[in-house]
């Protein structure tokens, strides 16, 4: 699924136009081919370097291997940045998140989301 | 996808070290050894187990916030190295006070480092490595640096600086020490081993770029976290990948396997190949002391396994996922951990639940480490 996805950016990024310094050099890399190959979960190595399914579905395409439940795994997505998409980072961006809640099992409500700043 | 009962391991593990040999040793050393069980739980604490009574003698207040929870304990067992802070620092315990005995901080203001799992002691207990993973902080922009492995003295004691650093591969993940060659083992995309004294390295156990061709097999998926095996010295690291029988990407003919890398901590022999059918998740394999072709796994299940015959033998539904399991050098008990607050304890005969010990916290991604202590 993973390689899927990176060909897809890649397809669709010929249709962009660099915008600014960072968007350029990534545009040079691609047409270069030095853009490195995603490489699926080979190593636990923090955020966003694991390309994982998520909680959505297990390597068997059911649920009976996904963490359960999802409050046991909460804080190990957290602290590894294992998904900083879905739950708040501590390894970097936000080191307090939830730090109230030593068990989220128990206290799961008090479990607070995350919202941008400016907001 | 083929999940076959019959599975034949093509290149077995476990040869090297006979049952007798390892009960041999073991029993000498048992009697002598008062053994602890060490976990970290949120919001930062160091736990102290008594594996008699499997009651906790302490809890220590780890400065900072929560990290990965990791430990490494000391090789007498009386000093627990403790990674806190957002994965930066580390902190040394001695276990039978919480007294604080060492420290040292990776970080500086322009200078993120981060070490992911990535720690452990020589066997002499007088150096402290960590794989450091630098981001200079730029006013505008942030810019990775080459990973390093840094080797700290323990005995330079509070806020301790490197005395040595060497440049390794990026992604690095869980570190071992092999005694006879005084190398520390990288855990990364391949299995390598490091000289902490001159920084050579090499290779033990490709993975990532094993020999073999992409028609008959998919490269490995390792798994490297929480370090597992000190109780009978160790370093052990599953991996999972998938045998195409046909054409590759039919799943029809595919097999799907688990295999292991394992090494002899005391002598560096390493053995690395599939041992079962791939039937289930498990985060980590753990070797019983008293028979090396019997392996256990925990996550949603704790199960046993001949990895010789390439069979499952027993299975036993958690109530919830855990990520860590463990063990005693002398095979009595099983501690399954991690994830959430409880530990639970199993006989290794019957799988079955004989006890739990409740801590005060989530134990998250944290380490659960057996320290031994000699009377």
């Amino acid at each position: 699924m993973h390689m899927y996805l990176h060909e897809e950016v890649l397809k669709q990024m010929k249709h962009l136009k660099s915008f600014n310094k960072k968007a350029k050099m990534l545009d040079a890399a691609v047409s270069q081919g030095d853009v490195e190959e995603v490489v699926a979960m080979q190593s636990v190595v923090g955020c966003t370097s694991v390309n994982d399914p998520g909680w959505e579905v297990d390597p068997f395409g059911g649920l009976g291997s996904l963490c359960q439940p999802m409050e046991s795994d909460l804080y190990g997505c957290a602290d590894a940045c294992w998904w900083p998409a879905q739950v708040p980072d501590t390894m970097s961006s936000h080191p307090n998140w939830s730090q109230d809640v030593a068990k989220a099992d128990e206290d799961w409500r008090k479990i607070d989301a995350i919202f941008p700043e400016s907001e | 996808m083929k999940l076959s009962k019959s599975f034949k391991p093509a290149r077995l593990l476990g040869t090297a070290m006979t049952s007798l040999a390892l009960l041999g040793t073991g029993l000498s050393a048992q009697a002598a050894t008062d053994e602890y069980l060490l976990t970290v739980t949120r919001p930062n604490q160091l736990h102290v187990i008594d594996t008699k009574t499997d009651k906790l003698l302490r809890s220590c207040d780890v400065p900072g916030t929560f990290g990965n929870g990791g430990v490494a304990p000391s090789p007498d067992g009386k000093i627990a190295y403790v990674m806190t802070n957002k994965w930066e620092d580390v902190v040394g315990f001695d276990i039978s006070n919480c007294k604080i005995v060492f420290s040292m901080s990776q970080s500086t203001p322009k200078e993120q480092v981060k070490s992911i799992i990535s720690m452990a002691i020589s066997a002499d207990g007088k150096e402290l490595y960590t794989v450091q993973n630098p981001v200079t902080l730029h006013k505008d922009h942030f810019e990775t640096q080459q990973p390093r492995l840094a080797v700290y003295n323990t005995a330079d004691g509070m806020d301790a600086k490197p005395v040595r650093t060497f440049p390794v591969d990026r992604r690095i993940t869980k570190l071992g020490y092999i005694e006879a060659t005084n190398e520390v083992i990288l855990g990364g995309g391949d299995v390598k081993a490091i000289n902490a004294k001159t920084g050579k390295i090499r290779t033990l156990a490709k993975l990532q770029n094993w020999d073999r061709s992409p028609e008959g097999w998919v490269p490995p998926d390792a798994f490297q976290m929480h370090t597992i095996g000190e109780h009978i010295g160790e370093y052990i690291m599953p991996y999972f990948t998938i045998k195409w029988n046909g054409a590759p990407g039919d799943m029809e003919k595919a097999e799907f396997l688990w295999g292991m890398t394992r090494i002899d901590t005391k002598t560096g022999e390493l053995t690395s190949g599939e041992v079962l059918p791939f039937e289930f998740i498990v985060f980590n394999w753990l070797t019983d002391p008293n028979d090396s072709d019997i392996v256990y796994g925990a996550f949603n299940t704790l199960s046993k396994h001949n990895i010789k015959e390439g069979k499952t033998l027993k299975v036993h539904n958690m109530p919830h996922t855990y990520y860590n399991i463990n063990m005693l050098q002398d095979g009595s008990k099983i501690y399954v951990g991690g994830t959430s607050s409880d530990i639970s304890v199993h006989d290794p005969e019957t799988l079955e639940k004989i006890g739990s010990i409740q801590l005060s916290g989530d134990m998250s991604t944290s380490d659960m480490r057996i320290a031994k202590v000699q009377r």
